[in-house]
């Protein structure tokens, strides 16, 4: 039933079309534009099966870099090479915090404290020496009205 | 010969693809090599369009789920390559209308059977310059004698748009002719 419809929709349709165009013009128009070269479609298969061919042989030459990062190990040298990266970021960065690492007095004991100062005494003695005569030659160089503020300080 | 579901179901089997493969192109190239013309009117065209998209089956053959017809696939795959060629060119300049011009001037100019010619040139310009849509769709129904549904299922459209498109495409053909 619906078939009957269908065709008898498209009979209309095409009768529509040939009432204002007579069939003939129809159908030299449809023969112009349904031609084709001699021996196209013998050709054709083979012409696209070549082609064919050819696109899958450029598909399967990848680029050197391509070629690198499809493979495995390619992959697996990239990830070693981030690892390393950011473990020698890691290890650097916690030695140089270990070199200026702070320690609080209280950590040292009395006698690691007596040997640095046995050990050291002549430098530390000759640094106390330095300020004392830095600070007396800075002293010399204030004005007699800054000498007077100062007394006046310790005075209050 | 095997049928269309066969040959796809051994071309998925990887059963000597390349032959299952030629068959199916032996079988179904005209249609779909003049279904392009039509809308092209061109050979050069049409041919590069055909090797696009029978290349197009071969990477996407696998994927077919049968849901549909084989043809009514390949038709659709061959208006959308068809849609996308013709858009190109516009950009490059719209060539055919030109060439239709002139065609459309010498022939006024010839003495041969004047008014049969004239017809048949008016009939050609006015089809030529159909949106392409409708193009499609008057070959599809007129010449091919397809029915609507199959027609929209082939353009990804409704059968209501493609009803819509035939019948703008006969009142523009009417216009075109009425003026001669």
């Amino acid at each position: 039933m619906k078939m009957q419809t269908e065709q008898d929709l498209l009979k209309q349709d095409q009768q529509w079309v040939e009432s204002i165009i007579e069939k003939d013009h129809l159908n030299r128009f449809n023969s112009t534009n349904t031609d084709a070269p001699i021996n196209y479609f013998e050709s054709f298969p083979d012409r696209l099966m070549q082609r064919i061919q050819m696109e899958k042989n450029n598909h399967t030459k990848p680029s050197l870099f391509k070629m690198f990062f499809l493979q495995p190990y390619g992959k697996i040298a990239v990830a070693a090479t981030f690892i390393l990266v950011v473990a020698g970021t890691y290890l650097l960065n916690t030695a140089n915090k270990a070199k200026t690492a702070t320690v609080s007095i209280q950590e040292i004991s009395i006698d690691e404290m007596k040997n640095y100062v046995n050990n050291n005494e002549a430098i530390a003695e000759l640094d106390f020496d330095y300020v004392i005569k830095k600070e007396s030659a800075s002293l010399e160089k204030l004005g007699e009205s800054e000498i007077k503020e100062i007394q006046k300080a310790i005075i209050q | 010969m095997s049928s269309d579901q066969e040959l796809i179901i051994q071309f998925q089997q990887s059963i000597d693809r390349e032959a299952v493969f030629t068959q199916l192109l032996r079988k179904h190239q005209q249609k779909v090599y003049y279904q392009i013309k039509r809308m092209v009117l061109e050979h050069a065209d049409a041919d590069d369009i055909a090797q696009l998209v029978w290349i197009k089956v071969w990477n996407k053959l696998d994927g077919f789920k049968m849901e549909s017809e084989f043809t009514t696939w390949i038709f659709r795959i061959a208006y959308n390559e068809t849609l996308n060629y013709l858009q190109k060119q516009k950009k490059q300049g719209s060539k055919l209308s030109n060439d239709d011009l002139f065609i459309y001037e010498n022939a006024s100019a010839s003495t041969d059977e004047p008014k049969t010619t004239e017809i048949q040139i008016a009939l050609d310009s006015a089809i030529k310059q159909l949106p392409e849509k409708q193009r499609i769709v008057f070959m599809l129904r007129y010449f091919d004698g397809c029915e609507y549904e199959k027609i929209a299922s082939m353009m990804g459209t409704t059968v209501g748009g493609a009803k819509a498109n035939f019948h703008q495409a006969v009142k523009k053909i009417e216009q075109f002719v009425k003026k001669l």
